[in-house]
């Protein structure tokens, strides 16, 4: 922890955010969907970055993946970074905790009081920005009372659907994920019934349905990691 | 005794040049593939996973020796096979074409000794050949690409662990050795038919190829026949790299293919015994 350079950024912003919120409730509204998205990126700055140790089962249609384990490293305000000794995949959205960098790509198409699991949430639905974004659309299922991402769905081409659910862990005061499962829901599973027998003409398809489970363990909070980690790395989506 | 019969045949098999076209063959072949994957980057594996990609981040080294190795065992489904029926074919049709067969069939060794002895021979080549595909499809490939899980493509997309691969592979062509030795066996029974090398080659790849076409096309005529093909075990070696590993069907394929390089054999060896070399 670098505590005097982060305190003079993070106090201000949290501070500006907390009276933007208080001011939308005060006037008997519910927070913009910006100003929620914001909450949840407030939330993340007493965190600089973090490395996190990931156990991923999959279990998606067509496809036979032993269990993974990576490590997942995050420095703010968007960089993620994934290692792995053996081969790993991991949901493409939901990685990356700062949820209000969205708004750089998305732009907030409503916001809706909603229940998940008996808890209150408010449903912010965003839209791409740009044609060439993709998932098209999102909602992210934001808990008001820790401002924490519960589940975010999204919808991408050919009616695929994906919804990624969060637990969370408090993290040296912190709530960071614990656990993430996402579940895919892609196109109708092929019921031809032709089982082509194996040799070189078999033809491959596409894995179809199915969810992602990681678990999140052995968090470690503001070592100071390098930028050199993420040089690789493309920005996130 | 035996052993010096054997011992001759090899001498004989490996004096020939036509012996080393095979190795020639995989020489050339493998690091030309190799070399041309490399420069291409690993499109192939990235193709495989392209599916993937749009919902996931995959991290890994798919595109590996493991993976190189088991692309060019699929060389044993066409390729091979046609090396191997080139020295297999020559067996007992050689000595036909060089006139030696009486020369050879009035010393004492009786005429089953001097088939088993080719015999012998035959899958010896069949071994050497198949294992120098393997060593040379793995050491280069582990210092082209590295080592890393295994990525098997087909109706089910598998990842095998890195640990786990080696013992995997090792099966796999030893079990690839096994079914080639079922060519090696039908070429030698070609070989007994005829006294010019050419008719065993060709008949071996055009059985090897209209079996395969029978045993791999999904209409129900085919779906009755394709049990009696020794082409449909041949896939035994891919059966390896299913998650889990399927046992009792690799031993089934194993036995059916055992049977038909038995049944092959037999069949020489009776057209061989009863061969009138005289007239």
């Amino acid at each position: 922890m670098r505590p005097g350079g982060l305190r003079q950024r993070v106090i201000p912003r949290v501070m500006a955010l907390s009276v933007a919120a208080a001011v939308a409730v005060a006037r008997g509204g519910d927070p913009a969907g910006e100003t929620i998205l914001r909450n949840v990126e407030a939330r993340l700055a007493a965190v600089h970055d973090y490395a996190v140790t990931l156990d991923v089962v999959a279990d998606i249609e067509r496809l036979n993946v032993p269990p993974m384990h990576a490590t997942m490293y995050f420095k703010q305000p968007d960089k993620v970074h994934i290692d792995a000794e053996g081969f790993a995949m991991l949901p493409r959205e939901g990685l990356q905790p700062n949820v209000g960098k969205l708004l750089g790509r998305y732009a907030v198409a409503g916001v809706a009081k909603d229940t998940l699991d008996g808890i209150a949430v408010r449903k912010v639905t965003l839209l791409a920005k740009s044609d060439r974004s993709f998932p098209r659309s999102l909602t992210v299922y934001v808990n008001p009372q820790r401002w924490t991402t519960e589940r975010i769905v999204t919808s991408g081409a050919a009616d695929r659907l994906a919804t990624i659910s969060f637990t969370y862990v408090q993290v040296e005061g912190v709530w960071l994920p614990g656990g993430m499962t996402a579940a895919f829901a892609l196109a109708p599973p092929d019921s031809s019934g032709i089982d082509l027998p194996a040799g070189p003409l078999r033809p491959q398809q596409k894995p179809r349905n199915g969810t992602v489970t990681v678990r999140y363990s052995n968090y470690r909070l503001n070592t100071g990691l390098s930028d050199d980690i993420f040089a690789k790395d493309a920005p996130s989506r | 005794m035996m052993r010096v019969i054997i011992g001759n045949e090899i001498l004989k098999t490996f004096r020939k040049w036509r012996t080393y076209i095979g190795f020639i063959a995989v020489g050339v072949v493998v690091p030309l593939v190799e070399f041309g994957l490399k420069a291409e980057g690993g499109s192939l594996v990235r193709n495989m996973t392209r599916g993937l990609g749009e919902d996931f981040l995959i991290v890994g080294n798919l595109f590996n020796a493991y993976f190189i190795t088991y692309f060019i065992m699929n060389s044993l489904w066409v390729h091979v096979p046609f090396l191997i029926s080139l020295v297999a074919g020559d067996q007992l049709a050689g000595e036909a074409t060089g006139g030696t067969f009486r020369l050879m069939l009035i010393h004492p060794p009786s005429r089953s000794r001097i088939l088993a002895a080719k015999y012998a021979t035959t899958l010896l080549y069949t071994f050497s050949l198949v294992a120098f595909l393997a060593l040379l499809a793995f050491g280069l490939g582990l210092a082209l690409f590295g080592t890393g899980d295994l990525i098997v493509p087909g109706r089910t997309l598998t990842i095998i662990p890195r640990a786990e691969v080696p013992w995997r592979l090792a099966l796999a062509f030893g079990l690839g050795v096994w079914s080639m030795w079922c060519v090696a066996s039908l070429a030698l029974l070609f070989s007994s038919l005829v006294e010019n090398a050419i008719g065993p080659i060709i008949g071996t790849m055009a059985v090897i190829i209209v079996f395969l076409v029978v045993s791999s096309t999904p209409i129900s005529l085919f779906t009755a026949i394709r049990p009696y093909l020794f082409t449909t075990y041949f896939n035994v070696w891919q059966k390896v790299m299913e998650q889990p590993v399927p046992w009792r069907e690799i031993a089934a394929h194993t036995a059916y293919l055992g049977l038909f390089s038995i049944g092959f054999y037999m069949a020489t060896w009776y057209i061989f015994v009863t061969k009138d070399v005289l007239s």
